[in-house]
């Protein structure tokens, strides 16, 4: 029968921080913000494709 | 048509200023600048097609009531997508509030459209966090009884008490969605009466 | 040099009238729908959402039977954190955080959410099982015909009992504090029933969604916040970013947070108002970037609109 949880990776788990003094932050935090910073410089980077001739 | 007196009645003072403002073309246009040519440009209907997700979502769980989602797979699921919409949702937003920031998106009488912005992702915020105080789990339970002492020394807390479930609720599904939602059609209103704000000048020249 | 429709200093103020392109806004959008509908699915069936469950106080009561006793002894000799807590709460002289000085908007707006802890946490709730049980019955009315110095001695000595005394399951040591050790025994076989968590959420009125009470009282013992430090959820552990397990939080709240982990913000009493003062004022700044000198001339400065458009800058400055 299937859980209540319909996932492949349970997320339930015993979390990760990542701990340096005073500064603490979750793994799963720290994978966020790390994929928006690189959304932002591929979004930036990446050649846009001109579609059709300009006008 | 005019009434045979000639006054122009409220009803067609409304649609001439919004006529004016923004005619079919410039509501739903099929051009726009050349140089409206970067992926950055994706984030802003990103993050609309995230709130889209997020309102839908929500209504599905709304149909069966804010407990069902404890003893249902379904509603699980529903809540998941909520949850992971509502992380896109800012995730995308703020990418969107990155990029804008560094074309100064602001200039050319854009003010308002940053204004609108800016204030729908602080109501956001409080959206976000009404529904985190209306899952009835433990972090309903934590978030409530922390956030209290901050709002309460601001003396926001004797009205809008996060530990009032049935307030929270309803702030959470009616009041804030609506201002969002008010605030984000403003925002989209603005940048289409205003156009997308075009390049900084480069080398000496000014705009 | 400017290309024709590709002006070099092109004016923000005037309409757009240089060099356009076919543009779909209708299938943007359509796509980016279906796009963030299939990413959310995704990840939805991929990591599922947290659900913990929630404390309730029987639970409380079972796990902790002595803190919920030193909680329950705290709200009726009026020491708990509740208790003085001040606005909105209760009518405590001087409580109430300031933000600068001595101005307090906790103290300004006042008590809007009167609770007086002991009748709300102890003997309003007692008045259940007393219908059934003589002798709690009797230990309630002699309380409440004593003089309040006298509650409050037998309450006090209690509280400060409690420390020095091994309390396991349902049996509460006894000696000198009057009727109080069988009223709080009565609370605390009560709160491990599962009625006291009904006593404080129902009113006069049938329907109930109101857990200000319940949640008051949970927060003031120990446990609720024993379960939050062992998901790393207390304001010390950058709490109000963080989510139960190893879910994603509120990246957002970042700035919300991290004032709480720097002097002297960190160790101050005021804290909560201090902060809260900053971030309006940030939260203002954020929304008048426009009008903020210097901050509105970061975008030059930091030159990344040149990336973002190097496209139209190149075609701008080529040749005709």
């Amino acid at each position: 029968m299937f859980g209540l949880l319909l996932s492949v990776f349970s997320l339930d788990g015993r979390p990760r921080y990542i701990h340096t003094g005073w500064f603490l932050i979750s793994v799963a935090n720290l994978v966020v913000v790390l994929v928006m910073l690189a959304l932002f410089a591929l979004a930036i980077a990446l050649p846009f494709p001109h579609g059709g001739k300009d006008e | 048509m005019i009434p045979p007196d000639r006054t122009p009645t409220w009803t067609g003072r409304v649609r001439g200023v919004a006529e004016a403002a923004l005619p079919p073309e410039r509501l739903l246009p099929d051009t726009q600048p050349a140089y409206v040519a970067s992926w950055i440009y994706v984030f802003g209907v990103l993050t609309l097609a995230a709130l889209f997700v997020v309102l839908v979502s929500g209504a599905v769980i709304a149909l069966a009531g804010p407990a069902w989602w404890h003893g249902s797979t379904v509603g699980h699921f529903f809540n998941s997508v909520h949850l992971w919409g509502t992380e896109l949702f800012f995730a995308f937003m703020v990418v969107h509030l990155w990029g804008k920031f560094f074309m100064a998106a602001w200039r050319g009488r854009r003010a308002m459209t940053w204004i609108t912005g800016a204030v729908a992702f602080l109501v956001s915020i409080a959206t976000a966090f009404t529904g985190y105080l209306t899952q009835q789990n433990f972090d309903s339970q934590w978030i409530g009884t922390q956030a209290k002492d901050g709002l309460n020394a601001s003396g926001v807390g004797a009205f809008f008490n996060v530990l009032n479930y049935g307030q929270m609720l309803l702030w959470h599904v009616v009041l804030l969605p609506f201002v969002v939602c008010l605030l984000i059609g403003g925002h989209v209103l603005l940048v289409r009466r205003r156009g997308v704000v075009p390049p900084l000048p480069i080398g000496d020249e000014k705009p | 040099m400017s290309v024709a429709g590709y002006p070099l200093s092109p004016d923000p103020n005037v309409e757009w009238t240089g060099a356009k392109r076919r543009y779909d806004i209708v299938k943007e959008a359509v796509i980016a729908i279906v796009a963030v509908s299939l990413l959310t699915t995704l990840l939805a069936l991929l990591f599922s959402s947290p659900d913990s469950k929630p404390v309730t106080i029987a639970q409380w009561a079972v796990e902790a039977p002595q803190d919920f006793l030193a909680t329950a002894a705290a709200e009726l000799d009026g020491t708990s954190g509740l208790a003085t807590y001040g606005p909105p709460y209760t009518h405590t002289p001087g409580a109430g955080q300031n933000i600068i000085g001595g101005i307090s908007l906790q103290r300004l707006v006042g008590v809007r959410i009167p609770i007086d802890t002991a009748r709300a946490f102890v003997l309003d709730p007692l008045a259940v099982p007393v219908a059934n049980d003589p002798t709690l019955a009797a230990a309630l009315t002699r309380y409440e015909h004593a003089p309040r110095a006298v509650q409050q001695r037998w309450a006090t000595g209690f509280a400060n009992s409690l420390a020095h005394t091994q309390t396991s399951g349902t049996s509460v040591a006894a000696g000198g504090f009057g009727p109080v050790p069988e009223m709080l025994g009565g609370l605390l076989g009560m709160a491990r029933s599962g009625a006291l968590d009904a006593a404080l959420i129902s009113t006069s009125r049938f329907y109930q969604t109101n857990f200000t009470k319940a949640l008051l009282f949970l927060a003031d013992g120990s446990y609720l916040e024993t379960v939050a430090s062992q998901q790393n959820l207390l304001g010390s552990q950058w709490g109000m970013m963080n989510e139960t397990g190893s879910y994603p939080g509120q990246a957002w709240l970042w700035l919300y947070t991290l004032w709480y982990q720097v002097p002297p913000f960190s160790t101050s009493d005021n804290a909560d108002a201090q902060i809260w003062a900053i971030m309006a004022i940030l939260s203002l700044a954020l929304v008048l970037i426009p009008f903020i000198p210097g901050v509105r001339s970061i975008p030059r400065w930091v030159p990344i609109y040149r990336w973002i458009w190097r496209d139209y800058y190149r075609r701008a400055s080529s040749s005709p």
